[in-house]
């Protein structure tokens, strides 16, 4: 794949070689092994979705799975998962993924990128409860003046001879 | 101190650390499933908010791997939208400082503005009242009239003899000033102290500055946060009793407030115990002390993350981690959506793809794959 000129405007902006994601050369025919290039993404994406491939990639819900004989449950589907900027100048991921006993990696994708999507939104629930729930402690900005730093100073002081004194 | 399982901890020897990789996927222990499951993961989660000032917010997100915890700093870091002046034009600037030192700082001036008013800024965009918000810098500096010739404070002396982000004044432009929200809470500086130059009599700054939306990834000046960091949670577990010559020794061997003393069990004497295992720096001092060996045990919980993040003024701290996960699911959305067009073409793509390949030759065929 040849590059793309740099923009014309004299900036090094990136400037993407094709669209958002493709699957690379090299692939097996059954896209059980592939490596996909996605375009303007980069460590944040893809260490997220290395994870979640691995984690889970069970073509069936794991609560169907469970105990419907030996490790039937526990056999990962999910060979090897990895990710690579291949440059750091170019702003893209390859996304390695080998699946096992023939299974689709785009489904595989697929999945992850659905189930990484629940968690996000399981994450802003459980963050927007805690906010609602207004237990935290309230807390004041510090104000940076020389006397703000000798109160805080003094404070300081009193609070390490009342920990003596407790000892 | 709560009991936690030892598959959780990352733990820290006096050379050393061991089991800090996550080994929560399926296959990697006999026997013990670890596939992803929403429901599980949902039970598992906690996200406990400690503290929350003007500027700052504090919270514990447990039960998630690193890759996620750090997606989320990483987006708040370089991916959260905010606005920041991007264009400087000076028509008049007479003081000390050159006109492209006075724009890369005035660049830096965290702006009150809500980014949703604005549509983010494409490169080759022309500004128009939708994608820009202009603001206005014109001081002069003048000699006060009837100061004591003995007066040495500029400040006294001089009227304007300071540049505050203050003397920025919004300019509405188009449909910006009839709009009942931007008219409600006009876009303002962060902070109104901030010193942008000094001026003496005689100097004159007059420049107009556009602001433009854009995320940290591009330039620093438009991250929301300075800065958004995470560490793991401190575990120190005391495995054997310290006597109590020694228990002052043992206190002093970790931050203060993290061990403390109370009343040993059968009343007799005075026992340690872990307090605020939170406070720790984990300096590992401890391991020092020959007397201490084999006492304590020392980690790190492996998915107990405690984030610390200070808006820089343009976001309040509590809309920070919504805006990161808004950010988050709209890039899954976009990659989601590409795979899509790539495992089913529509139309339309198939259209395109037929003039590009037309142009060259395509390396990959179609993806007429049965899934």
């Amino acid at each position: 794949m040849a590059n793309n000129p740099p923009p014309d405007d004299g900036s090094l902006r990136y400037v993407p070689d094709g669209p958002k994601i493709s699957v690379l050369p090299g692939h097996t025919p059954d896209y059980s092994h592939a490596t996909f290039c996605i375009e303007e993404e980069d460590h944040t994406l893809g260490n997220a979705l290395r994870w979640m491939i691995m984690k889970k990639c069970v073509l069936f819900p794991a609560s169907w799975l469970r105990g419907k004989g030996p490790n039937e449950g526990y056999s990962p589907k999910v060979e090897f998962c990895g990710y690579s900027m291949p440059h750091p100048s170019e702003y893209k991921i390859n996304l390695r993924i080998q699946m096992y006993d023939n299974h689709s990696s785009l489904t595989a994708l697929q999945q992850a990128l659905r189930q990484l999507d629940d968690l996000a939104a399981t994450i802003e629930e459980k963050y927007n409860a805690s906010l609602e729930g207004e237990q935290w402690e309230q807390g004041q900005d510090g104000e940076m003046t020389l006397e703000g730093a000798k109160r805080f100073a003094q404070e300081a002081g009193r609070k390490k001879e009342r920990e003596a004194m407790e000892l | 101190m709560e009991k936690i399982e030892l598959s959780r901890l990352v733990q820290l020897h006096p050379e050393r650390v061991s089991h800090v990789s996550s080994t929560d996927y399926p296959g990697h222990w006999p026997g013990e499933d670890h596939t992803w499951d929403l429901e599980v993961f949902r039970h598992n989660l906690r996200l406990d908010i400690q503290r929350l000032t003007p500027s700052t917010i504090d919270f514990d997100l447990i039960g998630v791997d690193a890759s996620i915890a750090n997606a989320l700093r990483r987006i708040l870091i370089a991916e959260v939208e905010t606005i920041a002046i991007e264009k400087v034009f000076v028509w008049q600037n007479t003081s000390v400082m050159q006109d492209e030192v006075l724009a890369a700082r005035l660049g830096l001036v965290p702006l009150r503005i809500h980014p949703g008013r604005l549509e983010t800024w494409q490169p080759e965009a022309t500004a128009t009242d939708a994608n820009t918000i202009s603001f206005q810098l014109q001081v002069s500096c003048t000699r006060r009239p009837n100061v004591s010739s003995a007066e040495t404070d500029p400040s006294k002396l001089y009227e304007n003899s300071t540049v505050y982000s203050s003397h920025m004044i919004w300019q509405p432009v188009g449909q910006q000033g009839h709009l009942p929200d931007w008219v409600s809470d006009p876009p303002a500086v962060a902070a109104p102290d901030i010193v942008l130059l000094k001026l003496r009599p005689g100097q004159e700054v007059h420049a107009e500055l556009h602001c433009v939306k854009a995320c940290g990834r591009e330039h620093a000046k438009w991250s929301p946060v300075a800065t958004a960091t995470y560490r793991l949670m401190p575990h120190i577990d005391i495995v054997s009793p310290v006597p109590e010559r020694l228990q002052q020794k043992f206190v002093e061997s970790f931050s203060p407030g993290v061990i403390g003393r109370r009343k040993g069990q059968g009343g007799k004497g005075m026992e340690v115990y872990v307090k605020d295992a939170r406070r720790d720096t984990v300096s590992r001092n401890v391991f020092m002390h020959p007397e201490f060996e084999g006492v304590v045990k020392l980690g790190r919980v492996r998915d107990h993350f405690l984030f610390s993040v200070e808006s820089a003024g343009q976001i309040p701290p509590q809309a920070l981690l919504p805006e990161a996960i808004a950010v988050f699911r709209r890039k899954i959305k976009v990659v989601s959506s590409a795979l899509e067009e790539l495992i089913h073409p529509t139309a339309a793509a198939e259209e395109g793809e037929k003039e590009a390949a037309d142009g060259e030759e395509r390396e990959d065929g179609g993806m007429d794959v049965d899934l």
